[in-house]
Order: structure tokens, then C-alpha cells, then sequence
């Protein structure tokens, strides 16, 4: 039997280079992404101040994650891509499939001719993804050293193991991927080798409807869920919305393609060519559906993760400037404080200060109580003033009770952390350790600057005095903000409150857009990839029904054209399809934020969205086009009368 | 897994209907249902004995490839009953007419016909190897020499005319022995003289034993058959033995007048 699969292989092998490459590719992209993240392991900081140690340790496991996420992208598009790529094959060949079943082979015989074609696919594919693993880690590499992202004194190891799980996972993948394809592929009736016109084979499965019909389920729950845990999860629902959404809308996609291809064919069916070309996309439903597929995950990946980041990165700036009741904001140091404070017109003051402080903090691990060392967020404060400028609501305390060897601190109980007023804290200044109480708990934000509030007290005057400080005023009613924005000048550079929050964003925006670089230029690649293989095979199985329509009187231009048509209805109705769920992602995530900081909040990333539908249909209207040139080269009598 | 339906007394055993490689017995197929149901056979009874060669004709639309079909397991009797090679296969599972068409029938069709990917050798040990069976290649020669392709066993079907295709097709035949070899317009595709050798090879296949049941057009090929059944609409309209050409022309025109 494996001698047939190799023969089947070596035969089609237009058809099967395609599934070889998205296997090469989904193993170098897994491998690379693995390698790097194995790699991201923080040397040794012993030798170094406390806070720079925190800083290099932050920066690697920043590498880390980003790369972890990768991982999981890659491995799900290598799943969904190399699946749907062999059960188009398999659909493409029921004839031959039918024809071994007239000869005598039975329903597990074709199963096995196919599993063996899978695992010489997943084979093959694994042996060319591994040498190729070496130049996508380079790319990698290149694409987060330009996000600045690559900390001084990463090391890249090369561990073989990332090789060989990928490899495990390409062979795994296509042998799986294969599973379903081929046991349908065993029922089709061998009397369909003998007949004219290969009878519809039913491509709506019932195991389809259900699988498809649970992940929409899934996908609004995902929503669902949202709107009760807040933004932070944003991204994390983008991408479960981008993976459960795209695989929903793939399986449930030939009962949705002949619908939404007749709103988009709408203007195509105006001319006789038209109207054939979208009557082939309602025919080879299963081609028609196999070749969306792609595009629906790209769309869908590429826009509910960008928009998921972009509405993170809004929700901070709406949640900054509904808990911010101040006018303008002075950098200056801790010494001109109370100078500010004295200004004339100023309402408020409020000096906050990062200093080189560490907490720690109560918390639980696997063997009881324990503490926690918070060297980030901690803000130096003075209680009066900062409630003044901020619209703070405790969950527990008040500030006013932050006297005495007191701190605030945040919750943050989607990571379980919660605390109670009582516990007792150690506040580290210098080498004192300060013990304190924890007198305020504060309600979670989605900014982690300020997770623990020390009041101004505890830390030296002297230390205050020289240490840089963001002071918030907040100008009396009746005062004109330029006036007193003119004298605080006199201490440091003055902005408005508003700038001030815009110009914390547009960082976060950057490092956003150089995060989402590195997680989804090769993720796009390789799905855009697929969308070209899967137009190519959509279009090389075609050669006969090119072959019949030219006898039947189209020019070779005109089957031409008619390819080109169909591949942009296809392609749009996936571009729609994948639009439904970006939709459901932004729709979480708009929920979501309406939890967290009281707005519904949209980001589409509308110039992304443009430059993704222009570039796939551009795709679909130059690849098609040119297959079906290939494809229509031999005289047109040959290929009706030859048998396929 | 129940292989076969127990027969009647009269009817069990090799004995089948007596002596026959395959019988149909009261035959019906409809298509569809309802009001646009179409009857492709009804009532149809025949049985052809071993060794012997029938020939199926009758006007398009007639009902002779589904009768072949329904003959072959390729597709279920809504009513009466098939036995091939002394097998009811009437309401046989997937896996005894898989078995049955390893072992008990041979097709030889107008098209579609080979394995594109395999070479004429291959495709002629496929069903013994599919039967697990590893045949020897001189079995495999053997069988391409008697058609006269001896020398094209590696090439593959594409390399090969249409004669030669079919030719490959009767030398599988040859190599597997089926019970049965079923025909459907074997001649159909190709030129007169590819025709007449392909008639040739059949007639010294049933000389040897092989039964055939073949469906054609053509009133050439239908003479070299032992017998001729014509039908109409679904159902046996006549009948001829050891014809001519003429004669069958004869009386396929004047069916078609009716």
C-alpha cells in the first residue's frame, strides 16, 4: 500500500508541493519562534543593582512572551493551514479514489493509501522546514532587534530539541489533518469512477455543522466573557476570537459561501462571463470554500490582534483621563514642589515620584505564605494632594488613612491578586526596610504605573528633593490655565494634562506597533502563502472544465478573465467572512472596556484593513489569472477527450 | 458483518440461479422519488452463464449501464434481487462487494479505466494486490503479452492510445480471472480497427472461460456476442442469439421505432 501513496505522490506532486511547503514553512516558523523563546533566558544578575537586574530580567522575558505567543500563532496556523490544504487535495481526487475502490480497494485501504501520502507529506515538509528553521530565526531576530526589543547579552542557543518538536508537530499535523479528509473520502461510492460527471458529494458534513456550530458557540462566549472581566484580557480575546471565529467561519464556510457570494457577485452576474464565473463558485463549493479559508484567518488574525493592542493602549488613555482631574503637568524634581503648590491660581498640586523603591508585598505560592518583590509601578505620593487631582474610589480604606507607616496598594484579580487592609507590607529604601501596613486597596487599572502608593513621608526629604517628579496642577475655577502654565515654567517644562496622557500613549503605541510587528509579519507571510497555494491548486484541477468551456466557445482569454472574476469573489467572500470576526473580536473587546474604564471602545485599524483586502484581492487577481494560463496552454480537443 | 442474505432453497449455493456467473432476478431501480422519479429498470430477470458473452443494448436512456451497474454492486435493486458468482449481493455490506470486486468482477470501461499514476504493469496486478496477493511478474507479463502489449508494461496510461488503454484494462482481466467481466462501451472510444482487436481479445477471453456482460452502441461489437438482450424503457424487450451485425441493427432499429 505505501508504494501506491508514493506513487500517488510522486504523480500529483503538483498538487502536493503546496501541502510540502506550508508543512516546510509551519515547522520553520514553530521552530524559530521556540528557538528564540529557549534562548530568552536572562543571565546571570547577581553582580547587579537591584533594579537593573529587574530591568534586564523584564526585557528577556518581554523576548519570551512575544515569542511564546508566536509559538502558539504558528502553531495554530500550521494546523489549520496544512489541514485544510490535504483535505482539499483529498477532495480533489475523488475520482482516482473512486476508480481504487472499483478495483477492489477497500474503505480502510484508501485510508491508508492516504494516511501513508500524509505522513511522506509531513515527512517531507518536516525535512525541508528544519534547514529553513535557521534563516526564519535570523528573520526573527532582525524583525525584534528593529523593535528594540533584543536585550545586550541575548544569547541565541540553538538547542536541537525546538527542531525536532516542530518536525514532531509538521508530521503530526498533516497525518491528523488528513484524519477526517480520508474518512470521507472511504465513503465515496466507486460507481462515481464510472460516471460521466462526479455525483455532488455532500460537502456540509453533519461532524462539519457540529464542529463549526461549537466554535461559533465558543467565539461568543469568548465575547460573552469579556464583559465580565474587563480589558485586560484584550488581547488574549483578540486572538482566541482571530482562532475560534476563523476556524467557525472555515467549517460553516460552504453553507455561507453560496449566500454571501450572491450579495458580492451582484455586480459580476451584469455580463454573461460573470454570471458563468459566479455560477463555478456556487458549483466547486468545496474549491470555493478551501480557498477562503486562508483569507479568512488572515484577515481575522491580523485585524482582531491589532485591534485588540490598539484599544488596549485607548482604554489606558480613557481610563487616564477620567480618573485625572488636573490641568497640567510639570517635570521638575521634588524640590519644587511646594514652590508650585504656592503658585498662584493652583487648586492642587500633586508631586508623583518614581524612585529606586522595592516592596514586598504578602502573597501565597505553593507552600503557604510568602512574599512578593514589586520593583515596578510604585509611586511616591503625597495622600491630600493626589486625591485632590485623581478621582480615586478605594475598594477598602481611604487615602486618608495613609499616615503613619502606610501604603496603598492595587488589585489585580484577573492575575488573583487580592489584599485586604491590615496586611503587612516592607517598604525597601536603600537598605532600610520600612514595615508598613496595607491601609488602602485600590481598584484594578489598566496602567501598571501605579500599582503601589507610598506615601511621600516615609522617604527621606533629601531623597524627594533630588529625585525627578511629574507634579499635577490643578488650576482654581476662575484662573487662566496659560497664565499659571507661564509661571510653573519658571520650574520645569509644562504641558497640558491632555498632551501629557497623549505622549504616554503614542509610546505605548510604538511599542505596540513594534509588537505586533514581530508576531504577525511572518504569521501574515505564511498565511498569505496559503492563500496563493490554495488558489493554485484551486486552479490546476480545473485543466477539463477549461478544457469543455473553450469548446463550448470562450476564448482562452475569456476562461482567463472568468478565473480572474471568480478568484475575486471567492477571495472578498473571505474577506467578509474574516471581517464577521474581527467584528466579534472588536465587539468583545468594546465590552470589555465598557467594564473597565465605563466606554465601549473600537479601534479598527482601518488603514491595515484597507492595505490586508487591497493585497489579497490583488493576490487573488494576479494568481488565478496566471494558473489558468498555464493550465489552458495545451489545445483545448486534447485535454476534453483525455481522461483525467 | 452479514456477507450474504441466506437464499431460497431453489436458488442457494453455486447453483444460483442454475449455472449462472450472474442473474438478475425481477430487478427495479428507480431514480428520485415522487413525482420526478424516473424508472430506470423495472422487472428486469436474465441470467448469463458461464463462460458465455451477453451483450446489452438498446436505445440511450434505455436503462443498460444502471442493469450493468446493478449486475456489478455498483449500485443497489430497489427491488429483486442479483446473485454474482453464486453470491446474493442484493443487501451485501461495503465490505463483501469490496471483496466481490477484487475477486468476482473485471471492468473494462469507455473511460476511466487505469490508475493514471501507475504504469500498465502495475495496474494490472492492482486488484490481486489489493487483494493482498503479491502476483509474479510473469503472471503480470503473461497477461500483457496475451493482449499484445508485452513491451509497453512500464508505460503508463497516459503514454498509451485508447486501444492500448483498453487493452491494459482486458489484460487485468486476464490477470485476475474475475467471475465477471463487465463492459461498458468498450469500443466506444475507439477507431474500428483498435475495435476489431479488442472484439478479438474478448472472444478468445470467453473462449477460455470468461464471462462478459457488455453494454454498447455499436451493432458490430454486439455481433461478436453469444447473445444479445435489448432493452426499452427499463425493461428486456427482446432478445437474440448468436446474431449478425445485421440482425442486430435490424432489431434495434425496428425498437426504435416503436
Amino acid at each position: 500500500m505505501i508504494g501506491l501513496s508514493l506513487r500517488g505522490f510522486r504523480d500529483r506532486w503538483p498538487l502536493f508541493a503546496g501541502a510540502v511547503v506550508t508543512v516546510a514553512a509551519g515547522v520553520a516558523l514553530i521552530a524559530s519562534a521556540v528557538t528564540i523563546a529557549a534562548s530568552a533566558t536572562p543571565p546571570d544578575t547577581g553582580g547587579l543593582p537591584p533594579h537593573e537586574a529587574a530591568t534586564v530580567r523584564d526585557a528577556f522575558d518581554g523576548v519570551a512572551t512575544v515569542m511564546i505567543i508566536s509559538a502558539i500563532l504558528a502553531g495554530f496556523l500550521t494546523v489549520f493551514i496544512v489541514a485544510t490544504t490535504f483535505s482539499f487535495t483529498v477532495a480533489e481526487r475523488r475520482r482516482d479514489l473512486a476508480l481504487l475502490r472499483l478495483l477492489g480497494a477497500g474503505r480502510l485501504q484508501v485510508r491508508l493509501v492516504l494516511t501513508g501520502e500524509a505522513v511522506l507529506l509531513g515527512t517531507a515538509g518536516a525535512a525541508l522546514g528544519l534547514p529553513l528553521s535557521g534563516p526564519a530565526v535570523r528573520m526573527q531576530l532582525w524583525l525584534l532587534r528593529r523593535a528594540e526589543f533584543v536585550p545586550d547579552g541575548f544569547v541565541l542557543t540553538r538547542p536541537a530539541w525546538p527542531g525536532w518538536v516542530a518536525a514532531g508537530i509538521g508530521v503530526a499535523v498533516a497525518v491528523l489533518g488528513v484524519a477526517a479528509a480520508s474518512r470521507r473520502a472511504a465513503r465515496i461510492p466507486p460507481l462515481e469512477a464510472v460516471r460521466g460527471a462526479p455525483a455532488a458529494a455532500s460537502v456540509m458534513t453533519a461532524g462539519r455543522w457540529a464542529g463549526g456550530l461549537a466554535m461559533l458557540a465558543l467565539t461568543v462566549a469568548q465575547v460573552v466573557a469579556a464583559s465580565f472581566v474587563g480589558v485586560v484580557v484584550a488581547l488574549a480575546l483578540g486572538l482566541g476570537v482571530a482562532i475560534t471565529g476563523a476556524v467557525a467561519f472555515s467549517l460553516l464556510g460552504p453553507a455561507l459561501l453560496p449566500p454571501v457570494s450572491l450579495l458580492l457577485g451582484a455586480p459580476a452576474r451584469a455580463s454573461t462571463l460573470g454570471r458563468l464565473a459566479h455560477s463555478n463558485v456556487r458549483d466547486g463549493v468545496q474549491r470555493s470554500a478551501s480557498t477562503a479559508a486562508p483569507v479568512i484567518v488572515l484577515v481575522a488574525m491580523v485585524l482582531s490582534i491589532t485591534g485588540a493592542v490598539n484599544a488596549t493602549t485607548s482604554a489606558v488613555t480613557v481610563e487616564q483621563r477620567t480618573r485625572t482631574d488636573a490641568d497640567l503637568v510639570v517635570a521638575t524634581t521634588g524640590a519644587h514642589t511646594g514652590d508650585l503648590a504656592r503658585l498662584p491660581g493652583v487648586d492642587a498640586a500633586s508631586a508623583e515620584q518614581v524612585l529606586p523603591l522595592a516592596v514586598d508585598l504578602p502573597a501565597t505560592d505553593d507552600e503557604g505564605p510568602a512574599t512578593e518583590r514589586q520593583l515596578d509601578g510604585i509611586a511616591v505620593i503625597d495622600p491630600d494632594a493626589y486625591g485632590r487631582v485623581h478621582r480615586v474610589r478605594p475598594v477598602a480604606g481611604e487615602l486618608s488613612d495613609l499616615t503613619g507607616p502606610a501604603i496603598a496598594v492595587m488589585q489585580r484579580p484577573t492575575d488573583g491578586v487580592r489584599h485586604t487592609p491590615g496586611e503587612r507590607a516592607t517598604v525597601v529604601i536603600g537598605d532600610t526596610l520600612v514595615d508598613v501596613r496595607i491601609a488602602v486597596v485600590l481598584p484594578e487599572r489598566l496602567s501598571g504605573r501605579q500599582q503601589i502608593l507610598v506615601p511621600r513621608d516615609l522617604v527621606p526629604e533629601a531623597e524627594l528633593a533630588a529625585a525627578p517628579a511629574d507634579v499635577l496642577l490643578r488650576v482654581a475655577a476662575g484662573h487662566d490655565p496659560a497664565t499659571v502654565a507661564q509661571a510653573a515654567g519658571a520650574y520645569g517644562e509644562v504641558i497640558g494634562v491632555d498632551a501629557w496622557i497623549a505622549a504616554a500613549a503614542r509610546d505605548q503605541q510604538r511599542t505596540n506597533t513594534a509588537t505586533l510587528t514581530v508576531l504577525l509579519v511572518l504569521a501574515a507571510l505564511y498565511t498569505v502563502m496559503a492563500v496563493v497555494n490554495a488558489i493554485v491548486i484551486a486552479g490546476t484541477g480545473r485543466r477539463r472544465e477549461h478544457a469543455v468551456a473553450r469548446l463550448s466557445g470562450l476564448t482562452r482569454g475569456q476562461v482567463v478573465a472568468t478565473t480572474a472574476v471568480e478568484a475575486l469573489i471567492v477571495t472578498s467572500t473571505g474577506l467578509v467572512l474574516g471581517a464577521l470576526v474581527v467584528a466579534a473580536a472588536l465587539a468583545g473587546i468594546a465590552v470589555a472596556a465598557r467594564r473597565s474604564v465605563g466606554t465601549a471602545i473600537v479601534e479598527v485599524p482601518w488603514m491595515l484593513a484597507a492595505a490586508t483586502a487591497g493585497g489579497t484581492l490583488l493576490l487573488a487577481a494576479v494568481v488565478a489569472p496566471a494558473v489558468s494560463l498555464l493550465v489552458t496552454r495545451t489545445r483545448p480537443v486534447v485535454l476534453a477527450a483525455a481522461r483525467e | 458483518m452479514s456477507e450474504t442474505t441466506p437464499l431460497p432453497p431453489a436458488l442457494s449455493g453455486r447453483a444460483g440461479p442454475p449455472d449462472a456467473a450472474v442473474a438478475a432476478i425481477g430487478v427495479t431501480r428507480t431514480y428520485g422519488a415522487g413525482a420526478t422519479s424516473v424508472a430506470a429498470l423495472t422487472d428486469v430477470s436474465l441470467q448469463v452463464p458461464p463462460g458465455t458473452w451477453l451483450a446489452v443494448m438498446g436505445p440511450s436512456g434505455s436503462g443498460k449501464s444502471t442493469l450493468l451497474h446493478c449486475l456489478a454492486g455498483l449500485e443497489r435493486a430497489d427491488a429483486g434481487r442479483v446473485v454474482l458468482a453464486g453470491e446474493d449481493i442484493t443487501g451485501a455490506s461495503d465490505r463483501a462487494l469490496t471483496r466481490l470486486r477484487r475477486t468476482a468482477v473485471g471492468f473494462a470501461f469507455q473511460n476511466f479505466n487505469l490508475v493514471g499514476s501507475l504504469t500498465a504493469a502495475q495496474n494490472v496486478a492492482l486488484p490481486l494486490r489489493l487483494a493482498g496477493a503479491r502476483p509474479s511478474r510473469a503472471r503480470i507479463r503473461a497477461a500483457l503479452e496475451s493482449v499484445g502489449l508485452g513491451d509497453r508494461a512500464r508505460h503508463k496510461p497516459g503514454q498509451l492510445s485508447g486501444g492500448q488503454q483498453q487493452r491494459v484494462a482486458l489484460a487485468r482481466a486476464i490477470a485476475t480471472r474475475p467471475a465477471v467481466l463487465f463492459a461498458d462501451e468498450p469500443t466506444g472510444a475507439l477507431d474500428s480497427a483498435a475495435s476489431r482487436t479488442v472484439l478479438g481479445l474478448l472472444r478468445r477471453m470467453v473462449d477460455g472461460g470468461q464471462t462478459v456482460v457488455m453494454v454498447t452502441h455499436d451493432p458490430a461489437a454486439a455481433a461478436a456476442a453469444d447473445s444479445v438482450v435489448f432493452l426499452v424503457d427499463g425493461g428486456i424487450a427482446d432478445r437474440l442469439e448468436r446474431p449478425s451485425a445485421g440482425a442486430v441493427a435490424a432489431t434495434l432499429a425496428g425498437l426504435e421505432r416503436r
